[in-house]
């Protein structure tokens, strides 16, 4: 018995490394020959050119790269799917091999993904993080083997070349101000938060924010629980709230997706117009919940509309300037505008994404 | 090199192989049970390799011995508790909860990372031990208690991220320790994949080579009979709950150092993944069977899986989709393999070939050496209602008789007239026997080989084994048929070894399937040594030193032969007829006083079992269509005794007319005048009083010549 085993095993290894022994050369093969045509620092274009040398010189910087994305969020939210459709087009226009994958929510998962991507080094990849530490040794480890970090809407710890997303602090005091003021108005203070996982910078930030902006205007904050992400989970969250506090009268939340369930269990206790859900992102999600009176106000961050060409835009960038990667480390700031009733129906408000 | 008789069958060197008897054989080997899954492991592995663009990567391989390591961490705790009988749905959780709590040891409470690892898999084991609690000592089912245990422990993990995981998303700590666990390299391994390979061995050796592992196994094949064997049933499945948590823990801590993410669906569905794995392996679902490398080729492959279709980018749905698919037919293949295997090997193991025969020789005519008499009808009963079975018999310097009895007896008479005296309970049924000039016997019994008697009843194993041929799928190391010998006159003992595949009660097995199975094999008492002489030799029976002593007789059962190998002289090695197309089943032969030998014929030929051999498709029908008690088999109960020349001439015959008291001969010896009869299904011994003319000895009359 033992012996077949051992021969089995033994079998296995040397094949293992042979096979990659023998493929391994080609990788660094591959690098050698980018780092050739890469320009080095100067952005790769001179400083006088003709509007077709421009084309030739930059599209050839950049024709043929590998870029990446990898998201969180599965492809049944609009915002991934709205991603998608925009940097599937934009690196299309260029010449860039794209390709797109997601985590469907699974955290193990998504840094299976990023590690995996990393072996095949790509040129960039583009990163919807889970955990504002999660990625961050992958990303530093992506930058070190010389591949660009674009991260998007929730950030790292480790900074990546760029970070393409709101100013959370602001957006959501923006919005708890909203909400706060919805609540005075109906002469009622308990409010509640949902957050989406417990440790990704958009929920950190919408708690730490939300938290401090109800406490300045008086309210009495009675749960901060994260939902996960989750519809389901946060319709549960919500029927408890509504059974335990009656006189709450606003919800916030830092994903449309995850508060159309929010919404939903507000509307089946009947509590429309007494009860105000508020969220971030605007996808036909939340419109129709605005439409409906179920969702009181969103946030349109650029998140399905711009941030897709953003990313697309920052890499081409990337690619074709020569910076050294994980060199350059910036924070790009979309524009945030709170939709509801009076402007949920001009045009930009609210996006929507075809299913896949 | 033994000598190859496998021309005495007239076939073809292609009848020399079968595929029913290999595929037979193959299926009665414990190792092909891993066979499929390491073809599919190969598969898998092959698919992506072509598919998966670096997929054969230095990089990848690294990427893959991680997730492969913390898989099979859990799938060896799977396997453990499996095999005990029992299953742990709650591994992927204890496993989120120990990540959970790694982090928090490791990033808030600042613990040195020793402690985190020995706190860590504490928990897990603490975890798991509740689970063993309750299925061991509160004695509930493991499936719902383990399945309430995952929500529970869910719960748990839900709670950690939601209080801890913000602070702990926003503290760093550098180690390096806890880099070494989650990043390092050992020998260019990944630490994970060194640690599993540390863990597997101890768990491999754990499981098979100590009592508790045997204990572990017995329990899970069947729980009542380890309990009347006197183990404390409670105590060794309690354990198996607690080493799975530890391990599933472990595993926790390597993703906790691995990706320093502390996430609510951490370990979320790995229990899927795990028993996919294990059962992929071929780890048994119904408990009793598995190994440590089986759940090692299990998680590789769903580790694979995960891994190529990741890098295939496929949406992560088809994984589930994969693994789904792939349990449900492993699962159902476990459940029918365990059931049918032993059936579907009993139905096909027989694999009956063929021989060309010649048609029988006519022995109706009047007044030839075949003509039928009574000379045996009457013969003195000696043993009567004491033995059963005397395959044979032999009579030492002093007279006195010896025979065996299919209890496994030896037993000896002073005299034909004296009581019968038991020499020796030796195990199994006693078939040829014969005394060395020191009163010593030595004897062929039937399932375990030659042994040594002396005249005290002590006994020794001569030869049970010999050296095993490399190329047989079939183990033939063992001496499965020993059936009759002779000795050498230089002290070397001849044995015939009946069959390599059927056991001393299937005999009759081997005679239906007609294959050459046999070997004869030689044993030196020198060295201790026995060596194979002559192989591929159909159902070698009778053995006898000719009277020369340069040569050794062989009776084949099988192929109604019996034929000479020459020791000595100008022909030594070779094999040469003696006598052919004889119109009984040669059984045992023994020299005659006259320079002939005495040749006893278990059954003759009937024409309709000469067709039904060298009808082989018609046998296989038979002993896969019919109960055993409805075969055609061949004729084992009309006997005689012949006398053969050393030139090979038959020329007598002696007769039972009544074939009642001596049913079937398998034997006969000559003394002092008499002749002694053995059968192995008789209940007596039989003497009858030799003419005069047969024993030159008393009457000096001349040698029984005839033509060669």
């Amino acid at each position: 018995m033992g012996t077949y085993k051992q021969v089995i095993v033994a079998a296995g290894v040397a094949l293992t490394l042979a096979l990659t022994g023998c493929t391994s050369t080609r990788n660094e093969g591959a690098a050698e020959q980018g780092a050739a045509t890469q320009p080095a620092g100067s952005g790769g274009l001179p400083a006088i050119a003709s509007p077709q040398e421009v084309i030739a010189k930059s599209l050839g910087a950049m024709r043929g790269k590998k870029v990446q994305m990898i998201t969180i969020s599965g492809d049944g939210a609009a915002l991934t799917r709205a991603w998608k459709e925009r940097t599937v087009l934009g690196f299309r226009e260029v010449g860039v091999d794209f390709t797109a994958i997601n985590a469907n929510f699974d955290t193990q998962v998504l840094a299976q993904q990023v590690q995996t991507a990393i072996d095949q080094k790509p040129d960039a990849l583009i990163l919807h993080n889970a955990d504002l530490s999660g990625l961050a040794k992958l990303i530093q480890q992506a930058q070190s083997a010389g591949i660009y970090v674009i991260v998007l809407n929730l950030g790292s710890n480790a900074q990546s070349d760029a970070y393409i997303g709101p100013n959370w602090t602001a957006m959501v005091g923006k919005l708890a101000e909203r909400a706060a003021a919805d609540c005075k108005a109906m002469n009622k203070k308990d409010v509640a938060i949902i957050s989406g996982f417990a440790s990704d910078t958009g929920s950190l930030l919408t708690v730490e924010s939300a938290t401090q902006v109800f406490k300045d205007q008086g309210m009495n904050l009675v749960a901060s629980q994260p939902g996960q992400y989750d519809p389901t989970k946060a319709n549960e969250i919500t029927r408890t709230l509504l059974q335990q506090h009656p006189g709450l009268c606003a919800l916030i939340g830092n994903w449309d997706g995850m508060m159309s369930g929010a919404a939903n269990a507000v509307a089946q206790a009947g509590k429309i117009g007494q009860v105000g859900v508020y969220t971030t992102d605007s996808s036909d999600v939340a419109c129709d919940g605005i439409a409906k009176g179920t969702v009181a106000a969103a946030v349109n961050y650029g998140g399905g509309t711009t941030m897709g060409d953003d990313a697309v835009a920052v890499t081409q960038y990337l690619l074709q300037s020569g910076v050294t990667p994980g060199a350059s480390r910036t924070a790009l700031f979309t524009p945030t505008q709170i939709i509801d009733k009076s402007n949920y129906q001009l045009a930009g408000s609210c996006y929507a994404a075809a299913a896949q | 090199m033994p000598k190859d008789a496998f021309a005495l069958t007239g076939m073809s060197w292609r009848h020399r192989f079968s595929f029913q008897r290999s595929l037979a054989e193959l299926l009665g080997k414990r190792w092909m049970e891993a066979m499929v899954p390491c073809l599919l492991l190969v598969s898998v592995l092959t698919y992506f390799g072509v598919t998966a663009d670096g997929f054969l990567t230095l990089d990848n391989a690294s990427t893959l011995s991680q997730n492969f390591a913390e898989l099979g961490l859990v799938a060896l705790g799977m396997t453990i508790v499996l095999i005990g009988g029992g299953i742990d749905l709650s591994v992927g959780a204890v496993f989120g909860v120990v990540n959970g709590f790694a982090l928090i040891a490791f990033r808030l409470l600042d613990w040195p990372v020793p402690l985190v690892v020995a706190a860590a898999i504490a928990l897990g084991a603490l975890l798991g031990s509740v689970n063993g609690v309750l299925i061991a000592y509160a004695k509930t089912r493991p499936f719902i208690t383990t399945l309430v245990t995952l929500l529970a422990y869910r719960t748990v993990a839900e709670y950690i991220d939601t209080m801890y995981s913000p602070r702990m998303a926003t503290t760093t700590r550098i180690d390096p320790i806890w880099d070494m666990l989650g990043a390092g390299r050992l020998a260019g391994l990944t630490t994970q994949f060194v640690l599993l390979v540390v863990v597997a061995l101890v768990v491999h050796v754990l499981l098979s080579r100590s009592r508790w592992g045997w204990r572990i196994t017995a329990i899970g094949s069947s729980r009542t009979s380890a309990r009347r064997a006197g183990m404390n049933l409670p105590a060794i499945t309690f354990s198996t709950y607690a080493v799975a948590g530890a391990l599933a823990g472990a595993a926790g801590l390597l993703t906790a150092s691995r990706l320093e993410q502390s996430s609510a669906s951490t370990g979320l569905g790995m229990e899927f993944a795990v028993l996919t794995a294990v059962v992929i392996g071929g780890v048994s679902l119904a408990g009793g069977r598995g190994t440590a490398m089986r759940a090692l080729i299990g998680a590789l492959t769903v580790a694979a899986i995960s891994q190529g279709l990741t890098l295939q980018a496929q949406p992560r749905p088809l994984y589930s989709a994969v693994l789904a698919v792939i349990l449900l037919v492993f699962a159902a293949a476990d459940l029918k393999w365990g059931k049918n295997r032993g059936k579907a090997i009993q139905k096909i193991y027989m694999a009956p070939g063929r021989f060309r025969l010649r048609a029988s020789p006519d022995i109706y005519q009047q007044g030839g050496v075949w003509e039928l008499n009574d000379r045996l009808t009457g013969a003195q009963a000696i043993g009567l209602g004491e033995l059963d079975g005397p395959e044979d018999v032999v009579l030492d310097e002093r007279g006195r008789l010896y025979c065996g009895d299919r209890r496994g007896w030896l037993w000896r008479f002073d005299g034909p007239d004296s009581p019968a005296e038991l020499v020796a309970r030796v195990g199994g049924h006693p078939l040829g026997l014969v005394i060395d000039k020191d009163g010593n016997i030595a004897m062929c019994v039937a399932g375990m080989g030659l042994y040594g008697i002396t005249p005290e009843g002590q006994v020794t194993p001569l030869a049970t084994d010999v050296k095993r041929t490399w190329y047989r799928i079939n183990d033939d190391s063992a001496i499965r048929l020993a059936d009759d010998l002779d000795v050498a006159a230089d002290g070397k003992i001849y044995f015939s070894d009946a069959s390599t595949r059927f056991d001393g009660d299937e005999y009759f097995l081997d005679l239906i399937e007609s294959r050459p199975n046999g070997r004869l094999l030689r044993y030196d008492p020198d060295t201790g040594q026995t060596t194979v002489v002559l192989r591929n030799y159909a159902f070698p029976n009778g053995i006898c030193v000719s009277h020369d002593g340069a040569s050794v007789l062989i009776n084949s059962s099988n192929l109604y032969r019996i034929d000479r190998f020459h020791l000595a002289g100008p022909k030594a090695g070779q094999l040469e007829p003696f006598a052919e197309n004889l119109p009984g089943i040669p059984d045992n032969i023994n020299r005659a006083s006259d320079g002939g030998y005495w040749v006893a014929f278990a059954g003759m030929r009937t024409p309709v079992w000469d067709l039904a051999i060298s009808m082989p498709k018609f046998r296989r029908r038979m002993v896969k269509e019919l109960p055993f008690d409805e075969w055609l088999v061949p004729n084992l109960n009309t006997s005689c005794v012949i006398k053969i020349t050393e030139a090979g001439q038959v020329v007598e015959s002696l007769w039972d007319g009544q074939q009642k008291d001596h049913a079937v001969i398998t034997s006969m010896r000559e003394h002092d005048g008499y002749l002694y009869l053995g059968g192995l299904t008789n209940d007596r011994l039989g003497r009858i009083a030799l003419p005069q003319h047969e024993i030159p000895a008393r009457a000096g009359s001349e040698r029984v010549v005839s033509a060669p």
